[in-house]
C-alpha cells in the first residue's frame, strides 16, 4: 500500500473513525483503525463491536493495500506532524508514515484479524433526508435519554417511521422529549404500517458529532442493525432490542395553567436561580397575578434569590418545584421567542412547547413539594 | 431443549481447546444452539460482529465438531439474539439518588418483571435483625433455584421485607441479565389474576404467565389464605415451578404456621426450604438505617436529633421516613437546623395523627373479647392462668398504643402497684419478638382496637 494524503485529510479521517475505537482486554485489535485503499478510496475503520464509523477520505493511491494499526498512536503521530503532506507505506508488517522531516515505523497487526463489518443489505425500504434536520431533530431529543443499565430500553432514542412523519423520542422516566420532521423534508420508502426502532444513545452522540449538517443521510435498518451513511461516512450499529414505554399516555391531555413568557428571560432566571438551589437541585415556580411568574430558590447555607417576569398567564394559579437542569433543558430545544409553559398541579407532568414551533415538545416530571 | 444444551456445550469445549482464549471470549461465548433439526443447526450469537466473524471464520471448525457429536448435520445458520449479551454484573441504582425528583407513574416499574428498580440490596441496611435474611437472600443470587427454594421472608409491618424481596429480583436480573426471567406480584395481583382467568376461561394465560419463569417473587402470601381457587392455582404453579427448579420467594407478615387459613399442603410446601424473619431492627440498626434514607435524600440533620427518632420509634421502618420527610421539610421551610423541642414536638404530632382517640376502655374490651373471658375479671383479682396472659397483653398495649404511665395503667387495671404493670410490659416486650405466635396475637388484636374507633 502506498498513500499520498494531506494531514488535515488524515487528521479529520481518524478523528471521525476516533470515538467508535474498542477497549477490550481480550481483543486488543479492537483499539485498531483499519486503513484499506481499493478502487480509488481510501477508507477508515474503526469499531467497539456495538457500533462501526467507516470514513472515506481524500488522498492520491499509488498502490492499493490494506492494513490496520493501533489508532491512538497515529493519532498521536498525525496531530503533531508540521508539514502539509504525509507519506504512507507498507514495509512488510510495518507502516512508514514519511513527512520531508520526520519518520516513523509502526508496527501492524494481521489484517485479517480485524472484527469484520457487518453488512446492512442494500434493500429498498430505506429513509433519505437532509443530515442537518435529522441532527436537529435528534439533538432535541438527546439531552432526556435516561442512562441505566437495568433500563436498555430507554437508554436509546426512539424513532418512529411513519409515512407521513418520523418522531424521535426519548426519556428517563423524569421527562420526555419528542421531535417530529414533517414528510415534506424526507423520502421514505418504508412500508406502510411503519416502523419503531431504538437506536443506542452512544450511536446517537457519535452521529451528531460525526455528520456535516448539510450532508445527504440515508438510514436503512434490517435484522437488528441500522445503517447511517452520507457520501463518506457510514455509521453501522446495533439497535437496542426491547420495547419502549407506551409514552402517549404520558402526554398531558390538559393543563391547569398556561404561561406564555419570553424564553431568554426564562433561561437566564432558571440559570441565575438555579446557582442557588439545595442539593435537590429544585427551583420553584409561582404565578402572580396572571401577570409575571416568578421563579426563585433558596438553600439554607447560601441563601435565596427571585426572578420576576411579566408573562400571560391563564387558567389558575401555579406554584411547582422542578430540578432546574431538567427545566433548562427543556427551555433550551425549544425554538422561537417565546415558551409555553402548561403547569399542572398535584404531581402531575407538565408540558413545555413553543407557540409557533409545532415539531417539539418536552414533558417534566415536578419535585414533590 | 436440555439436549441442544448438552450438546453445544460438548461443542464448545472442544473448540475452545482449538482456537485462542481471547478469541473464544469475544466470539462463542456467549453463544446458544436454538435446534438442530433435519440436518441444519442453528446457532444463536449476541451480536452482528460475532455472527459475521464466526460464519466467516469458524463455520467448517463448528460444522465439524458438531458433526462428530451428530452425523446428521450437515449445515449450519446462525442468528443474532440480543438478550445474549451479558449484562456488566453490577446493580446500578436509579440515577439520581433523590426520592423528591418524580418521574412517570408508568415508568416507575419495569413492565417484564414488575420490580422497582429503586430497591437494591446496596441500600438495604443490615443489621443484627435482619442478617439472616439478608444471608439468605444474597446465597439466592448467588445459586437461584439451587440453594434455598423456596425463600420464604416474614417480618411485620414497615421492616423491609419488600425491599428485600425486590431488591433480590432486581440482583438477579442484573447478574444474570436476560437468561434469567423474573416476576415480582403481590398476592393481590396474583388473586386479581386467577379471578380474571377463571371468569373469562383463560386458565392456559395464568399458566404461561407464571409457570414460564426462572424466577417468581411474591409478596404478602399471607392474603391468599381461605381463597380456595387461588391458593389452588398457587400451588400448582409452585409445584411446576419447583419441580424445575426454578428460584421461588415469598413474603409474609407471619410464618407459615401462622397463617390460619392456609391450607396445610401449601404450609408444608412453604417450610420446605428456608424460612427467615426480619425483625425489629434495634438501635444501631435504625440509626444506620436514618442516616441511609437521609443520604439518599440528600439532607443532614445533627447526631442528637437522629438519636430521638431512633429512640422514639422502634417498630416501623415506615414510619421513620414518614418523620425524616417531616424534618427536612420544616428545615428547608424554617431554613434553620431543628432544635430537640422541635422535633419532639413532630413526633408528637405525628403519633397523635396515627392514632386517633384510643382509649384504655377499648384496649381492654379488645383484649377481652380476643381471648373470650369478661372485661371485670381481665382487670379483676383472679390470678388464674386464662387471664394473667391476657392482663399482661393489656397493659403492655396500653404502654405501647397509648404511651400511658406505668402508675396510671396499674390504676386503670383493678388498682394494682406499679411495678405489676412495668414487670408485664417488660415481660411482653421481650418475648414479643421471639413468639410468632403472641406477636400474631397482639397485631390482631390492636386491629380490632383500630377498628373500634
Amino acid at each position: 500500500m502506498k498513500l499520498i494524503i494531506l494531514k488535515n485529510n488524515l487528521k479529520n479521517g481518524l478523528d471521525v473513525v476516533g470515538r467508535s475505537v474498542g477497549n477490550n482486554i481480550n481483543l486488543p485489535i479492537l483499539g485498531n483503525v483499519l486503513i484499506k485503499a481499493e478502487n480509488n478510496q481510501i477508507k477508515f475503520s474503526t469499531t467497539n463491536l456495538e457500533l462501526a464509523i467507516t470514513k472515506t477520505i481524500y488522498g492520491k493511491i499509488v498502490e492499493d493495500g490494506t492494513i490496520t494499526i493501533p489508532h491512538n498512536i497515529i493519532s498521536n503521530i498525525v496531530s503533531n506532524l508540521s508539514s502539509e503532506r504525509v507519506n504512507i507505506d507498507t514495509k512488510q508488517q510495518t507502516l512508514q508514515i514519511k513527512t520531508d522531516s520526520y519518520e516513523a515505523s509502526l508496527q501492524s497487526m494481521p489484517v485479517n484479524e480485524f472484527p469484520i463489518i457487518p453488512k446492512v443489505k442494500e434493500t429498498k425500504e430505506h429513509l433519505k433526508l437532509n443530515a442537518g434536520v435529522f441532527k436537529d431533530g435528534l439533538s432535541k431529543v438527546v439531552v432526556a435519554a435516561g442512562i441505566s443499565d437495568l433500563r436498555p430500553e430507554i437508554s436509546g432514542v426512539l424513532l418512529i417511521i411513519e409515512p407521513s412523519i418520523l418522531k424521535l423520542v426519548a426519556t428517563d422516566s423524569f421527562r420526555l422529549a419528542e421531535a417530529s420532521i414533517n414528510k415534506n423534508q424526507f423520502d421514505n420508502t418504508f412500508a406502510e404500517q411503519g416502523l419503531k426502532v431504538i437506536i443506542p444513545l452512544k450511536t446517537t452522540q457519535e452521529l451528531l458529532r460525526v455528520v456535516g449538517d448539510d450532508e445527504d443521510l440515508s438510514i436503512r435498518i434490517e435484522g437488528g442493525q441500522i445503517l447511517f451513511q452520507t457520501n463518506d461516512t457510514e455509521i453501522v450499529s446495533r439497535l437496542i432490542d426491547g420495547k419502549f414505554p407506551d409514552y402517549e399516555p404520558i402526554i398531558p391531555k390538559g393543563v391547569d395553567t398556561e404561561v406564555l413568557i419570553s424564553r431568554e428571560e426564562l433561561t437566564n432566571a432558571v440559570k441565575l436561580t438555579g446557582s442557588f438551589t439545595s442539593r435537590v437541585s429544585d427551583v420553584r415556580l409561582k404565578t402572580k397575578d396572571k401577570k409575571a411568574l416568578e421563579i426563585y430558590s433558596n438553600d439554607s447555607a447560601l441563601g435565596e434569590n427571585n426572578y420576576l417576569i411579566p408573562a400571560k398567564i391563564s387558567g389558575e394559579g401555579a406554584e411547582l418545584a422542578f430540578n432546574w437542569r431538567y427545566l433548562l433543558d427543556g427551555i433550551k430545544i425549544l425554538s422561537g421567542k417565546q415558551v409555553n409553559l402548561g403547569l399542572n398541579a398535584g404531581n402531575k407532568a407538565s408540558l413545555l412547547k413553543s407557540p409557533d414551533d409545532a415539531s417539539c415538545f418536552y414533558i417534566l416530571m415536578p419535585i414533590r413539594q | 431443549m436440555g439436549g441442544n444444551e448438552e450438546l453445544w456445550q460438548a461443542v464448545l469445549s472442544e473448540i475452545e481447546l482449538q482456537i485462542s482464549k481471547p478469541n473464544f471470549v469475544t466470539w462463542l461465548k456467549n453463544s446458544r444452539l436454538i435446534e438442530a433439526q433435519e440436518g441444519a443447526a442453528l446457532i444463536a450469537l449476541p451480536n452482528h460482529f460475532a455472527k459475521e466473524w464466526v460464519e466467516a471464520k469458524y463455520n467448517k471448525l463448528i460444522l465439524g465438531t458438531i458433526r462428530n457429536h451428530d452425523g446428521s448435520v450437515r449445515k449450519i445458520e446462525y442468528v443474532v439474539e440480543g438478550t445474549l449479551i451479558k449484562n456488566n454484573p453490577k446493580s446500578r441504582p436509579v440515577p439520581e439518588g433523590d426520592e423528591k425528583q418524580l418521574s412517570f407513574q408508568e415508568m416507575r416499574v419495569d413492565p417484564l418483571t414488575n420490580l422497582n428498580p429503586r430497591y437494591t440490596l446496596n441500600s438495604f441496611v443490615v443489621g443484627s435483625s435482619n442478617e439472616l435474611a439478608y444471608s439468605a437472600s444474597t446465597a439466592v443470587v448467588n445459586s437461584v433455584g439451587v440453594k434455598y427454594n423456596p425463600l420464604f421472608i416474614y417480618g411485620g409491618v414497615g421492616l423491609g421485607k419488600t425491599h428485600l424481596i425486590q431488591a433480590i429480583g432486581n440482583e438477579i436480573a442484573g447478574v444474570y441479565g436476560g437468561k434469567v426471567k423474573v416476576k415480582y406480584v403481590t398476592s393481590e395481583k396474583f388473586t386479581n389474576d386467577v379471578v380474571w382467568a377463571l371468569r373469562n376461561n383463560r386458565a392456559e394465560d395464568i399458566k404461561s404467565a407464571y409457570r414460564l419463569v426462572d424466577v417468581l417473587i411474591i409478596d404478602d402470601i399471607q392474603f391468599i389464605g381461605g381463597k380456595e381457587k387461588t391458593e389452588e392455582e398457587f400451588f400448582h404453579t409452585f409445584n411446576a415451578l419447583h419441580e424445575q427448579n426454578k428460584q421461588i420467594i415469598i413474603s409474609s407478615d407471619r410464618p407459615p404456621q401462622a397463617i390460619p387459613t392456609l391450607e396445610e399442603r401449601l404450609r408444608s410446601r412453604f417450610g420446605g426450604g428456608i424460612v427467615v424473619d426480619i425483625s425489629v431492627p434495634d438501635y444501631e440498626t435504625r440509626v444506620a438505617i436514618i442516616k441511609t434514607k437521609l443520604q439518599e435524600r440528600g439532607a443532614a440533620i445533627g447526631d442528637e436529633l437522629i438519636d430521638v427518632i431512633a429512640k422514639r420509634f422502634q417498630r416501623n421502618i415506615r414510619e421513620i421516613e414518614g418523620i425524616l420527610n417531616k424534618v427536612i421539610f420544616y428545615q428547608l421551610n424554617y431554613q434553620k437546623p431543628l432544635n430537640l423541642a422541635g422535633i419532639e414536638k413532630i413526633i408528637d404530632e405525628t403519633i397523635e395523627h396515627s392514632k386517633p382517640n384510643i382509649t384504655p376502655a377499648q384496649i381492654i374490651k379488645a383484649v377481652a373479647l380476643f381471648f373470650e373471658i369478661s372485661p371485670t375479671n381481665l382487670i379483676g383479682k383472679g390470678r388464674s392462668k386464662e387471664f394473667i396472659e391476657p392482663r399482661q397483653i393489656t397493659i403492655y398495649l396500653m404502654r405501647e398504643m397509648l404511651n400511658m404511665s406505668y402508675p396510671y395503667i396499674a390504676s386503670k387495671i383493678g388498682n394494682r402497684d406499679h411495678t405489676t404493670a412495668i414487670y408485664s410490659y417488660k415481660k411482653i416486650a421481650d418475648s414479643v419478638d421471639k413468639d410468632p405466635v403472641l406477636s400474631n396475637k397482639l397485631n390482631m388484636i390492636k386491629e380490632t382496637v383500630s377498628k373500634s374507633v
